[in-house]
């Protein structure tokens, strides 16, 4: 018998597609979880008098290195499937089984992250906030946190659960909302997204949307769950779809990407819990925020692709779950389904009675440009306010000695330089990570035994972090400058 | 509140895990490929079966066998698989038998085999 087995194509385009989406998305965090421990590494070292080694964050480096070489020990095949080369069955079944268990390494590592001393936000993602919902004194702070607390819970509900009364919480949040952020997406604008989800939280708290909408205009504080459990759960999945709506108001489609991507890193859906009941299920909150996305006009063409490879990886992790479980999920679906059908209108439309500068598609368009120059390497925190055409056009027409000299400036302003929406920046952002990452993977991943080369992948991400940071930090300085010179 | 999730000693249950699909995956690029990493790779994954298996176990309790039937990955298919299912401790039993005849070179293993094994390292593995 011959050692070489049969081949067979891998499933289908999309099914390539999820699993790059996959693989881009845990390098991404293999490479910010790096650079996070080499960082306490420093910290800790630094600390220490006698010069002794950082033991535990050793230990976490190192773990995480086993993981990282396990799965590049795969790098032919990985390579394989970029070149859309044929493989077996059980070596594709290998390349998945590798990278999930690369992502369990990275997300046990995060969790561990809660012991060791906690890094600060970036100041850029205030920024990018109060470019969001227009406001100069945003009240919210930032803290870095796992991802449970980042993605499923509010600083607010753990306060609840570990009892905190009303008036102790008041005084615990003087300084303003507190925002949880995942320690990974501490450098990454691109998932900062969700914090406009957790602040629309702060909004839908301050105007009792989802507690009048379900509960009526005169209701009095929001229900405890231990109260009565037949009220919270509506009121927690309106709220959701709010903050969800309020994200998607200010942000467009890129407020649900790092969602998704997060969840189809994961390598199996969670149970229903008590934590997580008040969430819709994922492809119903992307349904409806499209449904609304479209009301106000935006589309989300150019980001079609994430939304059905994330259906797909569902439905798959559905069918992989036990039965009771996923029976739970899909009866919790339904019950979703059925209260925000009648709701998701009357949620729009309270949304958008609130004022926020709303992403439109004249937004979506200004990101797509921007995306051509982040490809050029460049930060993307201006645009001029005419074209290169437009401005030699109206300068051609000026005539010697006709022309007045406010006609001159008029045309001259054009070449003015206004900063850009935060949210055009996170938008441009997406569009360029889609754009370009595969291609970085083909250059990581080069196949036939030259095994794989991280660092590509990482400076990749590093250097998009960057140009993003700086566009957002170059956006609110110019943003300040030309307020203060602007006539009052 | 301060609390890690991950239990401390399942976690380089991964690991082990790890070096035995990548040794799987050799074999499926070639049944007859046999090296320092093959050899390495399967008994990790022996020890990884014996640990999960001892250990009672947290990694297979819940875990019924419907992940390891090939049918299920059809969702039309997926009621049937369902129904078809194997007791979690026996399966592992059957991949740590399997590995161990690859180990000592007394099988030649089929791909829909090194498949079988590879969905179950996935499965006990992988977080969750």
């Amino acid at each position: 018998m011959s050692g070489m087995p049969e081949v067979r194509n891998v499933d289908s385009d999309l099914e390539r597609q999820r699993l790059l989406f996959v693989l881009s998305e845990a390098l991404e965090k293999l490479s910010r979880l790096q650079q996070i421990l080499e960082r306490q590494q420093v910290f800790i070292t630094a600390e220490q008098v006698e010069g002794e080694s950082a033991s535990a964050v050793d230990t976490l480096i190192g773990y995480l290195e086993e993981h990282c070489q396990n799965f590049l020990a795969n790098s032919d095949l990985v390579a394989s499937i970029l070149q859309r080369k044929p493989l077996n069955k059980a070596q594709q079944d290998a390349v998945i089984a590798a990278l999930a268990l690369l992502v369990t390494g990275i997300l046990r590592v995060h969790e561990l992250l809660l012991l060791l001393p906690r890094e600060a936000a970036k100041p850029q993602a205030s920024f990018l906030l109060r470019d969001c919902f227009g406001l100069r004194d945003l009240k919210a702070s930032i803290v870095l946190t796992n991802l449970l607390s980042a993605y499923e819970y509010r600083f607010e509900d753990v306060l609840k659960k570990v009892n905190v009364e009303q008036n102790e919480r008041k005084s615990l949040t003087q300084g303003g909302n507190v925002l949880c952020q995942a320690f990974v997406d501490k450098d990454n604008p691109l998932a900062w997204a969700v914090l406009a989800h957790e602040y629309g939280h702060a909004l839908d708290d301050s105007h009792r949307i989802s507690q009048e909408i379900v509960l009526g205009a005169d209701s009095g504080e929001r229900p405890k769950p231990e109260e009565n459990s037949k009220l919270a759960w509506p009121v927690d999945v309106v709220a959701e779809t709010v903050a969800d709506f309020i994200a998607a108001h200010v942000l467009g489609p890129a407020s649900l990407m790092p969602i998704m991507f997060g969840l189809m890193m994961q390598p199996r859906l969670r149970g229903v819990t008590k934590e997580s009941a008040g969430h819709p299920p994922t492809p119903l909150r992307a349904r409806l925020v499209c449904k609304y996305l479209k009301s106000i006009s935006v589309t989300t063409t150019d980001v079609d692709r994430v939304f059905e490879a994330f259906r797909l990886d569902y439905e798959q992790k559905l069918l992989d779950m036990e039965k009771k479980d996923r029976d739970d999920v899909e009866e919790m679906g339904r019950g979703a389904e059925k209260l925000l059908g009648s709701l998701a209108d009357v949620i729009a439309s309270k949304v958008g009675s609130l004022g926020l500068k709303p992403f439109d598609e004249g937004s979506a368009e200004t990101a797509r440009v921007l995306r051509e120059t982040l490809e050029l390497k460049q930060p993307i925190s201006s645009q001029r306010r005419g074209s290169a055409e437009e401005i030699f056009a109206e300068l051609s027409s000026l005539q010697p000695g006709e022309t007045t000299p406010e006609q001159a400036y008029r045309v001259l302003t054009k070449l003015d330089e206004v900063p850009v929406a935060a949210s055009e920046i996170v938008t441009a952002g997406w569009l360029y990570r889609l754009s370009s990452f595969e291609g970085v993977l083909k250059k990581t991943f080069p196949g036939a035994g030259r095994g794989a080369d991280i660092r590509i992948y990482s400076d990749y991400v590093k250097k998009t972090d960057d140009m993003l940071q700086k566009s957002l930090e170059l956006v609110a300085v110019h943003t300040e400058v030309r307020r203060r010179l602007a006539p009052t | 509140m301060a609390t890690a999730t991950a239990p401390r000693n399942d976690i380089y249950l991964s690991v082990l895990a790890g070096r035995a699909v990548t040794a799987l995956a050799d074999l499926a690029g070639n049944r007859l490929a046999w090296n320092e990493r093959v050899e390495t790779g399967l008994n990790d994954g022996i020890v990884f079966c014996q640990t999960v298996r001892a250990r009672g176990d947290r990694a297979l309790v819940g875990k019924s066998s419907e992940g390891f039937n090939l049918l299920k990955r059809s969702v039309e298919n997926a009621q049937e698989a369902n129904s078809n299912s194997t007791n979690p401790c026996e399966l592992s039993e059957r991949v740590e038998q399997f590995l161990s005849q690859v180990a000592s070179r007394k099988h030649e293993p089929e791909i829909s085999e090194l498949a079988e094994a590879i969905e179950f390292l996935r499965k006990t593995a992988s977080y969750r």
